[in-house]
C-alpha cells in the first residue's frame, strides 16, 4: 500500500504468521509479498528473528528455527497438566464419564470436528443452560450432572445460568435469546424439537456463542459445536433382541415407548421395531407413548392387563422411567413372583428393584445422564480454543437379570449387582457422579447458585 | 508499503525465545529478564496477544499462544494438524484407553508432538501391551508425523480389532486435515 508505514513489530508478527501460513517455510518473495515490507527491512527482520532461533534463513528461503519447536513442548506439557487434573488419570474424585467404544467402531470413515467457535482465551466463561423439561428423574438427574461438572470445573466458570422450558418450545426460544441476551459464551442446550429452539440455536451460533447440544438434538441442518449423546438405536436393538430371543421369537407384546417428540425416544422405537420385524411370530399387541411418566405407563398396562391379561407374553419399554409402571400395574394386578412377563427399560432404581423383587426377567440399557458432565467438558474445551468432535456418545452398559442372559445379548453388569437397594426409588443410575449421588440429598456449590441448591429444584430464572 | 523501523523486533524475539523456554511468565519478569523496558514489554505483548502468538493463563501470566504453537509445528511441515490433532489424540484415547501420542521426525530423534495418558499410565513407565503405528502421510506420500497407541496389557483380538478400527479413523482424519485443513488455525489473526 503506498504510502502507509508499519511498525517492524507488526512486519515481524506478520512474517511469523506468514510462516504459519505456509506450513512452516517459504520462499523470500512470496514472505515479503505476505507482509509487504521492503527489502531491506524484510531482512533486518528476518535477522533479529534467526539471532533468537525463531527462523532459520537458508538461500532464498526462510523456515521456523529450531527454537520454535521449543513452543511445543511447552503447549504438550501444558495439556499434560491439565490432563492429569482433570483426565482419566486424575486423582479427585471427578473422573471424566467414559464414551462409547462400540458406537465409534460401528461408524467408518474420518471423524467430524468442530473448529473453536471463538479465539483461544484464558479465563473463566459464563454457562447458560437451557433444559428441555424436569418432567421426570432422569432429567432431574441431567441437570445435577451439568451442575456437579459445573461445580467441579468452577475454576474455569464465571456463572451457571439454568433455565427449564418445560417441554415449550417457544418458552426454550425465549430462554436461550435471553441467556445469549445476557452475555454467555457458551450454551448447553437439551432441546425441545421445533423450529423455534433450532432458530434460536442458529442465532446464537451466528453471535459467536458456542452451542453443545446435550441428550436431544435438532435439526441436521442446525449449526452446533457438538453434540453430546448416549447410543439410542444401540439402546432400541439390544433390548428387542433381548426380549425376541427371550421369547424364543414368538408371542405377543406391549410397546411402551417413551416420548414421541423426543428423537431419542425415535430412534429406539425405530430400532426395536426393525429387530422385532425380523421375528415374523412375534405380535405387537399395543403400542403407546407414555412420555417417561411411571404413572402412564401403570395406566396404559393396566388397561392392556385387562384387556389382554395371560396373552401378554412381554412388554418392551425403552426406559424404566415406565418400565417400573408397568411393573407395578403387573403385582396391581396379583402377578406373583416369577409371572410377569419379561421387561426391558432401565435407568430408574425402581425398575431395577420391582424387577428383581418379582424376579421378572429384565434388560436394559441404561440412557447415562452423565452426559451433562461430558457436555460441559465439551463446552469448555471449544470456548478454550480446542477443536472438539462435532458428535460424542456415552457409554452404555448392558444390564440383565441374573439367569436371564440370552444366546445373542450378554451382560456387562447382573441388575443384582447394579441396583442400589440404599438408595432411593427415584435414583437414576449411570449418572457419573459417584456410589454415594442420592438425587433427595443433593446439594451442590458452583459460579452461580445460592445456599448449594440444585436448580432441578430451584431454577434460576429470575436470576439474569 | 514501507517499515519504519525494526529496532523493537530484537525485543519481540527475545520474549518469544524466554516464552519458548516454557513456564509461564509475567511481562514484568520477562521485562527485567531481557532488559526490556516495561512499557516496552507490555506494548510487545498486546501486540502478540492480538495475534494469538502469546496467551495469558488464568493466573494472567505470559504463555505461549496457539499461533507459537502452530509455528512450532511448521517446524516439521505439520501446522495444520495443531487443534485437530489435540482432540483426535483425546478422542482416541478416550475410546481405548491407551496412551496416544503423535510424533515427528527431528534429524535422527522423534520429536513429542502431544501425549494423552490412558488410565493406566504412570509418569515414564513402558506400555503394558502392544504398541500400534501409524504412519501420518502428507499429501505428497511422505511421512509427516506418526500416531503411537500404546495399549493396555491382555489385549484380546475383538478388542485390539476395535482398536485398529479407530485408529483408522483417527489416520485419516489427521491425513484429512494436513491435505485439507485451514490455512490458518481459527483465532488467529492473519
Amino acid at each position: 500500500m503506498p504510502g502507509s508505514q508499519r511498525n517492524g513489530v507488526d512486519a515481524a508478527i506478520a512474517l511469523l504468521l506468514a510462516l504459519v501460513a505456509h506450513n512452516g517455510e517459504a520462499k523470500v518473495s512470496i514472505l515479503r509479498r505476505d507482509i509487504g515490507a521492503p527489502r531491506a527491512s524484510f531482512h533486518r527482520i528476518v535477522r533479529a528473528l534467526a539471532t533468537a532461533g525463531l527462523v532459520e534463513a537458508p538461500r532464498g528461503r526462510v523456515r521456523v528455527g529450531p527454537r520454535a519447536a521449543a513452543f511445543i513442548s511447552a503447549h504438550a506439557d501444558a495439556v499434560r497438566r491439565d490432563d492429569d487434573l482433570r483426565g482419566p488419570r486424575s486423582l479427585k474424585p471427578y473422573g471424566p464419564p467414559p464414551v462409547s467404544r462400540t458406537a465409534e467402531v460401528a461408524e467408518r470413515g474420518r471423524i467430524v470436528l468442530s473448529r473453536p467457535m471463538a479465539a483461544c482465551r484464558s479465563g473463566c466463561f459464563r454457562i447458560g443452560f437451557s433444559n428441555a423439561s424436569m418432567s421426570n428423574p432422569w432429567r432431574v438427574a441431567l441437570v445435577h450432572g451439568v451442575e456437579y461438572a459445573a461445580s467441579h470445573l468452577r475454576d474455569r466458570i464465571e456463572r451457571l445460568t439454568v433455565l427449564h422450558a418445560e417441554d415449550e418450545a417457544v418458552r426454550q426460544q425465549a430462554d436461550i435469546q435471553r441467556m445469549v441476551a445476557s452475555g454467555v459464551d457458551g450454551l448447553i442446550v437439551s432441546a425441545i424439537a421445533g423450529k423455534a429452539t433450532g432458530e434460536a440455536i442458529r442465532d446464537a451460533m451466528a453471535r459467536g456463542v458456542a452451542v453443545v447440544l446435550v441428550d436431544r438434538g435438532v435439526e441436521a441442518s442446525v449449526p452446533r459445536t457438538s453434540f453430546v449423546t448416549g447410543d439410542d438405536a444401540a439402546i432400541g436393538r439390544l433390548t428387542a433382541l433381548w426380549l425376541a430371543e427371550r421369547l424364543a421369537g414368538a408371542g405377543s407384546i406391549v410397546l411402551l415407548p417413551g416420548d414421541g417428540a423426543a428423537e431419542p425416544a425415535r430412534v429406539r422405537l425405530a430400532a426395536a421395531r426393525a429387530v422385532f420385524e425380523r421375528f415374523p411370530r412375534i405380535e405387537a399387541l399395543a403400542e403407546e407413548w407414555t412420555g417417561w411418566r411411571r404413572e402412564a405407563g401403570r395406566s396404559i398396562m393396566r388397561k392392556a392387563i385387562a384387556r389382554f391379561g395371560a396373552a401378554i407374553a412381554g412388554v418392551w419399554c425403552d426406559s424404566g422411567l415406565q418400565g417400573a409402571g408397568s411393573l407395578q400395574a403387573f403385582l396391581d394386578a396379583g402377578y406373583r413372583p416369577s409371572e410377569i412377563p419379561p421387561h426391558t427399560g432401565g435407568d430408574l432404581n425402581l425398575a431395577y428393584k420391582l424387577a428383581i423383587r418379582s424376579r421378572t426377567p429384565l434388560a436394559a440399557v441404561d440412557y447415562p445422564p452423565s452426559m451433562g458432565i461430558k457436555a460441559l467438558e465439551v463446552l469448555l474445551t471449544s470456548l478454550q480454543g480446542g477443536w472438539t468432535p462435532s458428535s460424542v456418545r456415552m457409554e452404555s452398559s448392558v444390564i440383565i437379570t441374573q439367569g436371564a442372559a440370552t444366546a445373542s445379548v450378554a451382560p456387562d453388569l447382573w441388575a443384582e449387582d447394579h441396583v442400589r437397594w440404599d438408595l432411593p426409588d427415584d435414583l437414576i443410575l449411570a449418572s457419573g457422579m459417584g456410589a454415594s449421588y442420592n438425587p433427595r440429598r443433593f446439594r451442590i456449590h458452583y459460579p452461580g447458585n445460592v445456599y448449594n441448591r440444585s436448580a432441578a429444584r430451584s431454577p434460576s430464572r429470575a436470576s439474569i | 508499503m514501507s517499515v519504519t523501523q525494526t529496532k523493537g523486533v530484537g525485543g519481540l524475539a527475545r520474549m518469544l525465545r524466554r516464552l519458548s523456554d516454557g513456564p509461564a511468565s509475567s511481562v514484568a519478569d520477562i521485562a527485567s529478564a531481557e532488559g526490556l523496558s516495561r512499557s516496552t514489554a507490555y506494548r510487545l505483548a498486546k501486540r502478540l496477544q492480538i495475534a494469538q502468538i502469546v496467551a495469558r493463563d488464568p493466573s494472567g501470566k505470559l504463555i505461549a499462544g496457539p499461533g507459537a504453537v502452530a509455528l512450532g509445528y511448521g517446524r516439521f511441515g505439520v501446522t495444520r494438524l495443531h487443534g485437530p490433532a489435540e482432540a483426535i489424540l483425546r478422542w482416541l484415547r478416550d475410546h481405548c484407553d491407551a496412551t496416544t501420542s503423535l510424533t515427528c521426525a527431528d534429524g535422527t530423534q522423534r520429536v513429542t508432538l502431544l501425549c494423552f495418558s490412558a488410565s493406566w499410565a504412570r509418569p515414564g513407565a513402558a506400555a503394558r501391551g502392544a504398541t500400534i503405528t501409524h504412519e501420518i502421510r502428507n499429501p505428497s506420500g511422505r511421512e509427516a508425523a506418526r500416531l503411537e497407541i500404546a495399549c493396555g496389557a491382555n489385549l484380546g483380538k475383538a478388542r485390539r480389532a476395535e482398536i485398529d478400527a479407530l485408529a483408522q479413523r483417527a489416520k485419516a482424519t489427521l491425513e484429512h486435515h494436513l491435505r485439507e485443513g485451514p490455512e490458518f488455525p481459527p483465532g488467529i489473526a492473519t
